[in-house]
């Protein structure tokens, strides 16, 4: 959907105060069935699998060299596994399953994005939202926990760092439950965002983005995604890469900037007249009324807290992520509402 | 059989016996005020639910039997009991006497008051003496016991108050539970209920005072200490009582919530019941006395029992106190108020929570409510499954590191022996079927390891900054928690304490539970000792899996039962005696993992192939002061030795 | 490389491998701290630690840097181990 820079901007600032609603066209997701559905999931991903009931990962998928070309989350629902999330156009993912399965699992996939939509909603008041338009259980969900609905399936995640939640429904309905949304979040000033608002939100809070930083060629640790992988696995597309890479070390990763000016993709980043590396995404920030970005810094330059870099003889300074403190941080559903912000 | 509450005893920070409590209740008293008897200077907070005394010197050992002692002696004497050798005792302590076992205060009370029936503790936290409740009228239904003291104690302790406190959960005013300032306030004493059959409460010329209809029992399998946010865990417990009790949502009138006062609990425990009760929870009043006497812990079931009882009597409800404006999502109508609200109760429901994620609701009826008492048929009960593991790294081949990072050797160990029972039945771990089993644990003691652990971090800290994580696996039900938690048991969960042989005790009333209650058909009975006070024995967990109602099994459970020495004569005995004796508790063990019955069991189990006799009776009595617990297990068939069973679960 | 750099990237390298050090060990993580990168969430996702584990860490830090963390602090300081190795830092200097 393309929006307006006003519109977008709209998107973003609900996604950062109130709520926003987003038709993500780009999310994908797999439902997986099957007695050794787990036993599968186990296989292919680098992550532990030993779910709870309704509990959600956050993961990887990487290739024989350890770069990532899925960001997906693995779910738990009952005895079903879904895998949620975003991969690269040019994989399909059910061949990739099957030509890393193992010793032949007990198994099917269902690819869901074929009959089912995802509506996002993200900002500190979603969770609010959710329990009037879709119900109060939704206020029982920890953060990375997905439920069965009547109406279709809820995940709450989100990469902007406010409360998010993925709602998919049967594509037939995607219309009538906008408009629902819609007129529910009239009194939360809700507003529709998109990709670019979304985009600037999961910059700032330093989050993963395939079509972002995920288009060169990095490897977990220089992405600083070490935590999507378990360190007690061993056998998983790309483990032998990644066994490889601990044991030469890597000496270079992302860094998260701010900047006064603008600058582009894979401007180099100097320290004095030497290059210590590039800017690998960057967008302004409306919350710090600065650019925000991540850059590719090489050892031992690659630290936060370093006021001393420039980009195109201007100045820039590295920062601890996320660049901005979240209002959902502040929020808690056990005790605020957005019509009691003012106070809280 | 109609069960009847005949006698109310309590104490604690609002009275010193029913009368005063309610006296306070009445008047809008609230007993919360600044604790003395241990410095709270390094604290954020100095209140609490504190008894008055002035003996700052008397040992926590003295405090407690103290505080048991008045409240026992009132209920006793309320229920006109003249004999106490008819009694029979089911204590609920969440700590007991820190670091001693927890069976200790039983023993110590029983002894002061010379009962001569049944001794068994429970020690599941927050619900323990809500457990000891339902565990009584199970003895009662079952025939065990003509008259049951039902209830518990527990002393705020400063390492308590320090160990609530470091998890940020105590407000710095008195606990306004449900209402605008987040947090708990701890508090301490004892209640006891007397319950017996309405027929000998005839018998003895004696009036109930009001009618026990049921309970229910459910675990979390959510967190160790938070309990699960959608309260999926108190609803399950909550239609699991009405089951028992053979009502409708419709049926109760009046709730009193565990309502801690913490934002988590409130939350948890508001969602869960409009899950069980649907539309019907926005018309129910629902308040929480622990805003008049605080978390009494261990003693809260009771004593929140004996409140709303009381209340009932009076035809009020209790209010909240203390409540000023309302959290968002929490009951429609919380009682806010000072003075009891007039009201007419027929039905009403008790719920507590404790950490490890377990979950108790209770119904009591007014005495004079005319109800057909639901008849239960027994379920035939079958072992398919058992284990015995010696080994505290045995579960790392099944779970991830990540999963056992906080855990402590007992966890382990009886995480071990599920995962053993679990594989050897085919049952595949947090499946849909793990859902429904429950879990019963014998136990005696904390994890060694944990108590040094929180000791070790108040001696080069300092009180303020004890481990908070030593402190969460400070109750007994730790390891039992753990393990809904990894395998996704979310049926009944207890750990239970009593000689001569906890897992025997635990086995008698999983058992009892299993086949007369049909909110689950799995159960897994197990014991676990890290045997560090042990002389030659290690460490170990022994366990086996029930089904019951599966009647293709080989293997039955098919008697359970309990004697003192003055019982020699009662009918269920001499059934004992008819039988062939089998394995007794007694002969060369490696490890009796906190119960030789279970071994001596389980090692029955293994042999029954290669013997012609098809009844078998495992019985402890080691010691003839304590009581004897007898099983008995029959081979129906002979089979094919057990099939090498896939292990779903590696 | 100016010496000043030098000097604040030798602070920043060894404050952080003492914060890893600590959260590896007050937490029984079974990991090296090159396993874990600067900008690793610690609660929801990331680590996903819980409500009982910062509580250990506050009192960790605390104890270890001989400093006094409020509730407030704590909650903006504890989203990453950089934001921790921020705090530490800010209060070392603001001590001098």
């Amino acid at each position: 959907m393309l929006m307006t820079e006003p519109e977008s901007h709209k998107g973003y600032l609900a996604i950062r105060n109130s709520v926003a609603l987003e038709d993500e066209t780009d999310m994908r997701c797999l439902l997986i069935r099957g007695r050794e559905a787990f036993k599968l999931l186990d296989h292919i991903c680098p992550c532990n699998v030993f779910l709870q009931n309704g509990e959600m990962k956050h993961t990887l998928l990487l290739d024989d060299n350890a770069v990532p070309f899925a960001d997906v989350y693995v779910c738990r629902n009952r005895e079903d596994a879904y895998l949620l999330g975003y991969w690269l156009k040019s994989v399909d993912l059910i061949d990739w399953i099957k030509q890393n399965q193992g010793s032949s699992p007990d198994y099917s996939v269902i690819d869901l994005t074929k009959s089912d939509c995802i509506l996002t909603l993200n900002g500190p008041y979603a969770w609010e939202l959710c329990a009037k338009a879709i119900g109060p259980e939704i206020l029982g969900m920890p953060y990375l926990s997905m439920m069965s609905l009547n109406s279709g399936t809820i995940f709450r995640a989100g990469v902007t760092g406010e409360y998010g939640y993925h709602l998919m429904v049967p594509k037939e309905q995607k219309n009538d439950w906008i408009e629902n949304l819609i007129n529910t979040g009239i009194s939360f000033d809700l507003a529709i965002a998109d990709r670019r608002a979304r985009d600037q939100s999961s910059l700032e809070n330093f989050f993963f983005d395939l079509d972002r930083e995920g288009q060169y060629q990095l490897t977990p640790p220089e992405l600083q995604l070490q935590w999507r992988l378990s360190r007690q696995k061993s056998e998983y597309p790309g483990s032998r890469a990644m066994q490889n890479l601990r044991e030469k070390g890597w000496d270079r990763r992302l860094t998260c900037f701010v900047t006064k000016n603008s600058a582009s993709v894979n401007d180099e980043i100097f320290f004095e007249n030497e290059s210590v590396g590039q800017v690998l995404s960057i967008g302004y920030s409306p919350v710090r009324k600065e650019f925000v970005g991540k850059a590719l810094i090489r050892r031992p330059f690659w630290h936060a807290g370093l006021k001393c870099f420039m980009v195109n003889d201007q100045e820039l300074e590295t920062i601890s992520a996320p660049a901005i403190d979240n209002r959902s941080i502040h929020v808690n559903p056990n005790i605020h509402s957005y019509f009691t912000r003012k106070e809280n | 059989m109609k069960v009847v509450i005949t006698g109310l005893g309590a104490y604690c920070a609002l009275g010193s016996c029913v009368k005063e409590l309610w006296d306070a209740i009445e008047e809008g008293k609230c007993g919360i005020g600044p604790i003395k008897r241990f410095d709270t200077a390094l604290f954020d907070t100095g209140i609490g639910g504190v008894i008055p005394g002035d003996d700052n010197s008397e040992s926590d050992e003295k405090r407690l039997l103290s505080y048991a002692l008045k409240a026992a002696n009132e209920a006793l004497n309320n229920a006109h009991i003249s004999d106490n050798s008819i009694v029979s005792l089911v204590l609920g302590t969440s700590n007991g006497i820190m670091g001693r076992d927890i069976n200790e205060i039983s023993y110590n009370l029983a002894d002061e008051l010379n009962l001569g029936g049944f001794i068994i503790t429970v020690s599941t936290a927050c619900t323990s003496s809500s457990h000891a409740i339902g565990f009584a009228a199970d003895l009662l239904h079952r025939g065990s016991a003509r008259v049951v003291i039902a209830g518990g104690a527990d002393l705020l302790t400063r390492d308590v108050f320090a160990g609530f406190h470091s998890l940020g959960l105590l407000s710095k005013t008195p606990c306004s539970p449900f209402s605008s300032s987040p947090g708990t306030t701890l508090g301490e004493g004892a209640a006891f209920l007397v319950m017996e059959s309405e027929e000998t409460s005839r018998h003895r010329g004696v009036h109930a005072q009001a009618l026990f209809m049921g309970y229910g029992i459910s675990a979390d399998a959510f967190h160790d200490t938070r309990p699960d946010p959608g309260g999926s865990g108190i609803s399950r417990a909550i239609i699991n009582a009405l089951g028992s009790s053979g009502l409708k949502p419709g049926d109760i009138d009046y709730i009193n919530a565990h309502g801690t006062g913490t934002a988590a609990n409130d939350s948890s425990e508001w969602r869960g019941i409009q899950s069980a009760l649907s539309d019907h929870s926005n018309k129910l009043p629902i308040s929480s006395s622990k805003s008049y006497y605080g978390h009494t812990q261990g003693a809260a079931g009771a004593l929140e029992a004996i409140t709303t009882i009381t209340a009932m009597q009076h035809n009020v409800i209790p209010p909240t106190l203390n409540y000023t404006r309302p959290r968002p999502f929490s009951p429609v109508d919380p009682v806010a108020g000072t003075r009891p609200r007039p009201y007419n109760t027929r039905f009403a429901l008790s719920t507590n929570s404790g950490f490890g994620g377990v979950n108790t609701a209770l119904v009591f009826g007014r005495k004079d409510e005319a109800y057909k008492p639901l008849s239960t048929t027994q379920r035939s009960l079958s072992v398919v499954g058992y284990g015995l593991n010696l080994e505290e790294d045995y579960i790392n081949r099944f779970i991830p590191y990540d999963d056992l990072r906080s855990t402590d050797m007992s966890a382990k160990l009886l995480a071990g022996v599920v995962a053993m029972i679990l594989n050897d039945a085919g049952i595949e771990f947090r499946s849909d079927e793990c859902d429904k089993i429950g879990l019963f644990v014998g136990q005696d003691h904390l994890s060694d390891e944990s108590l040094k652990a929180l000791d070790k971090s108040i001696s080069e800290r300092g009180i303020r900054h004890l481990s908070a994580s030593a402190f969460t696996r400070l109750v007994i039900n730790y390891p039992a928690g753990v393990c809904c938690r990894l395998f996704g048991f979310k049926g009944p969960v207890a750990a239970i304490s009593a000689k001569p042989d906890s897992g025997m005790a635990a086995l008698y009333l999983g058992a009892d539970n299993l086949a007369r209650r049909n909110d689950t058909d799995l159960m897994i009975i197990a014991s676990v000792d890290d045997h560090k006070h042990g002389k030659d024995k290690s460490a170990g967990a022994v366990g086996l899996l029930l089904r019951a109602g599966d009647e293709r099994s080989p293997i039955r459970l098919t008697g359970w039962s309990l004697s003192r020495k003055s019982d020699k004569g009662t009918e269920e005995a001499l059934k004992m005696d008819d039988l062939k004796p089998g394995n007794t508790a007694s002969g060369p063990l490696i490890s009796s993992a906190g119960s030789p019955g279970l071994c001596a069991l389980i090692d029955t189990i293994k042999n029954i192939n290669h013997t012609d006799q098809n009844s078998f009776l495992i019985r402890s009595e080691k010691d003839l002061n304590y009581m004897g617990i007898d099983i008995i297990i029959e081979k129906k068939y002979q089979y094919a030795n057990r099939p090498e069973r896939k292990n779903r679960n590696t | 490389m100016q010496t000043d750099l030098k000097g604040r990237i030798e602070i920043r390298e060894s404050t952080l491998l003492n914060v890893l050090e600590i959260l590896i060990s007050a937490l029984n993580m079974k990991m090296q701290p090159g396993d874990l990168d600067p900008d690793t969430p610690l609660f929801g996702s990331g680590l996903g630690l819980d409500s009982v584990d910062a509580v250990v860490i506050i009192v960790e830090l605390e104890s270890r840097f001989s400093l006094r963390i409020s509730e407030e602090e704590g909650r903006r300081a504890l989203r990453t181990v950089n934001t921790i190795v921020d705090l530490i830092l800010s209060k070392e200097y603001a001590n001098d």
